[in-house]
């Protein structure tokens, strides 16, 4: 510490001031004072390079490493999954409309029926047919189970009579940003008179169509129902025979189930929906 | 269908209280309209903007349909609603609607200032809009508010009554409409009574002449069946869905169906499906 | 074709003030029958008055060149106006705007039936579409208010449906 006093005194101090005892006797020099000798830069390049090297969660998304892989992947990933629904819809589609003619002219009047002539002749329709039994314990566990998770219903409900959802108006809310795959759905109203009750499971939900798969008499069929002018129902099953029913009105519905996530709806005119209070 | 969305109701505030002889003129007027063929009627509670709203929930809708007209909606087959008018006169003194819209089916406001036909328009999130037709209107309405109000899916509605009462009412009342229909362009437009007495409820077809009369182009049927059943399934859906998107309850129409609240249970027995061997099984055992 | 090319107003008078209970209620008890005073006459009276109230001379002399009442009964309290097809809604407005019914004279200004609504029904062309909705009509009520009535009330109208033309030669001859 003398060394720096005396080093500052004959250096700094007899430069600025008259008398370089001053500032001593004033008590303005703070006597922990250090002055180090430099390293030539050395010490702080160190420090950089140590900087460098420390893995935090900005590095990992902008690392040049991992953007490469994510984004070809994810890329590839996503159109491959949409080539490969089209593609499942498009043959599922062909193959209805295939067995639709062979029904009519082999006369075939049961479902058994059919499906042993399709095992003997058509062995490749057969295996591209929907079926209806194979979707559904998949999809209705998963979808009630994801549900009623939203919804925070418990699994088992000793009284219905004093059952209620917490927060009435936010279920509602919840349920208008959730995810409708795999949700069982009825149609109630609709302009066109053709789609009335139909029901199915949802394979698909789209921008403006739901495209579901039905059970149908002879073979399941994938069909494609338009939101706009229908009104759609779908229920959760609660306890045994209970069941709790909500409608979807598909005109206010008209968004991709990922733009619907964080979407503030706005009421609008009613004149649209006037099927839905007719006759 | 035909719909009459103002039967007033003849309560004056929120702190006074109805008496029985009151109740039974509104169940005369009811019976009246059911003869002349109307379906669905809402009960209107017409009330000040600046006065005191209550707190109690139980207050809120002082018409009570179930207790007080349940036996005559299962008699005759009407079906009832409420609905809450606002008068609005200096909109910086009132209350919010948020509370209260929730406690009636369909909710409208009835400005009387020009600053009051302003927010109206523009502010308020209702279903109906009227005017006092019996007193000059408060200002010369404009296409560019209405039309846009209309836009929206706010409606205009023409309360007949005042046609029937004194002959300085019933000049008022052509200006009025003549005015109010200049000023919408035709669209848009409900008809309803209003009606204090018996008396004053008229049919369709009278209506329909009286209102070519008064220049409204259009038949009437559509403005009292159509448009009207818009409004309350505006105002049904408000109170029973999540900004139209995810309505309540399944098998009945939001308008039909009566009950409240936010969710709906029903009892069903499961579908068995007698082509899985399960199913069979099941359909065997019972 | 140049042709006179008129309308046939089908109406009925119904009084609301009637009703004194809900149970009580029916599809009948709004109409009643109209007192004996009041005809024909006296109606198109009324209406010529409401004509001159509210459409002035021109309205009432417009509607003046040709207007009738074809039918009218008291027991039904119904009627079939005729006018000509311009005029129809001249016609149905003024009946519309009428309250109550006044008698006959300059002096006497008595009200002979008070509160009251013409209800137009059923608007053609001709007089026989008219006749068959009405009697459509009637049908129609007199069923409904059998099935509102089943039993109790309304034994008169089960009493009379028994009665056979024999039962009304015998009331005859004796």
């Amino acid at each position: 510490m003398d060394k720096t006093q005396t080093f500052i005194k004959d250096y700094l101090f007899s430069r600025n001031f008259d008398d370089p005892n001053k500032p001593f006797d004033d008590k303005r020099f703070n006597e922990k004072l250090l002055i180090i000798p430099t390293d030539g830069g050395l010490f702080i390049k160190l420090r950089k390079k140590k900087k460098q090297n420390k893995l935090s969660v900005e590095k990992i998304e902008n690392s040049k490493i991992f953007h490469k892989e994510n984004h070809e992947n994810y890329k590839q990933i996503n159109k491959n999954s949409k080539k490969s629904l089209k593609e499942y819809i498009n043959t599922c589609e062909k193959t209805n409309l295939q067995i639709k003619k062979i029904i009519k002219d082999e006369k075939i009047q049961d479902r058994l029926e059919l499906e042993t002539y399709l095992k003997k002749t058509h062995v490749e329709l057969y295996n591209n047919l929907p079926n209806y039994e194979k979707i559904k314990p998949m999809y209705e566990e998963l979808w009630v189970n994801y549900i009623k998770e939203i919804l925070n219903i418990p699994q088992e409900i000793p009284n219905i009579d004093k059952f209620q959802i917490s927060g009435g108006n936010n279920s509602l809310v919840k349920l208008s940003m959730a995810d409708f795959n795999g949700c069982k759905i009825h149609v109630t109203k609709s302009k066109n008179k053709n789609l009335i009750n139909m029901e199915g499971i949802i394979l698909w939900d789209a921008q403006k169509s739901f495209i579901i798969i039905t059970k149908g008499k002879m073979m399941d069929e994938i069909k494609c129902i338009p939101k706009k002018g229908t009104i759609f129902k779908f229920e959760i099953p609660i306890k045994e025979d209970y069941y709790l029913q909500y409608t979807i009105l598909g005109d206010r519905f008209k968004y991709r189930s990922s733009d619907r996530a964080g979407r503030k709806f706005k009421s609008r005119r009613c004149d649209d929906m006037l099927y839905y209070v007719q006759n | 269908m035909l719909v009459d969305l103002n039967v007033p109701w003849p309560q004056k505030d929120f702190q006074s209280e109805v008496t029985p002889k009151h109740v039974q003129e509104v169940e005369k007027i009811l019976l009246t309209l059911h003869t002349l063929g109307y379906t669905h009627i809402a009960i209107n509670f017409t009330v000040k903007q600046d006065g005191k709203f209550p707190t109690d929930p139980k207050k809120m809708n002082p018409i009570n349909i179930e207790q007080r007209f349940g036996e005559l909606m299962e008699k005759t087959g009407l079906k009832l609603y409420s609905r809450l008018t606002l008068i609005i006169d200096d909109p910086s003194r009132g209350q919010s609607l948020n509370k209260i819209s929730q406690y009636y089916d369909i909710l409208s406001a009835k400005p009387i200032s020009e600053k009051g036909v302003l927010v109206a328009t523009t502010h308020l999130d209702i279903d109906v809009l009227t005017f006092d037709y019996s007193n000059r209107l408060p200002v010369i309405l404009k296409h560019k508010n209405i039309c846009s109000c209309v836009k929206k899916g706010i409606k205009v509605e023409i309360t007949y009554s005042d046609m029937l009462k004194d002959n300085n009412t019933r000049r008022q009342f052509v200006a009025n409409v003549r005015n109010v229909v200049r000023s919408s362009r035709n669209r848009g437009l409900v008809v309803s009574s209003g009606a204090t007495t018996p008396v004053q409820c008229r049919n369709v077809v009278s209506l329909d002449s009286v209102l070519k009369m008064l220049g409204i182009k259009g038949s009437c049927t559509t403005m009292m069946g159509d448009t009207a059943a818009t409004v309350l399934l505006q105002g049904r859906l408000r109170r029973r869905s999540n900004k139209q998107t995810i309505a309540v309850g399944g098998d009945q129409d939001v308008v039909d169906d009566a009950s409240n609240g936010y969710t709906k249970i029903i009892k069903r027995p499961l579908e068995i499906d007698a082509d899985t061997e399960e199913g069979a099984l099941k359909k065997t055992r019972l | 074709m140049v042709r006179l090319k008129s309308r046939y107003i089908l109406f009925e008078i119904l009084t609301p003030t009637d009703i004194q209970d809900l149970k009580e209620y029916d599809s009948l008890s709004l109409r009643q029958l109209t007192p004996v005073e009041i005809n024909s006459r006296i109606l198109l009276n009324e209406i010529r008055r409401s004509l001159q109230v509210n459409f002035g001379d021109y309205g009432s002399a417009k509607v003046n060149s040709l207007i009738h009442i074809k039918y009218f009964s008291n027991m039904t309290s119904t009627g079939i106006i005729r006018c000509l097809r311009e005029d129809v809604d001249l016609v149905v407005s003024a009946m519309a705007l009428v309250k109550n019914i006044n008698g006959l004279g300059v002096s006497t200004n008595s009200i002979l039936l008070n509160d009251i609504i013409i209800n137009p029904v059923k608007i053609s062309g001709t007089i026989k579409k008219i006749e068959q909705y009405a009697i459509k009509r009637n049908a129609k009520l007199l069923r409904l208010v059998q099935k509102e009535n089943s039993g109790g009330k309304n034994q008169l109208l089960v009493d009379f449906s028994g009665i056979s033309d024999k039962d009304v030669e015998d009331q005859e001859d004796a």
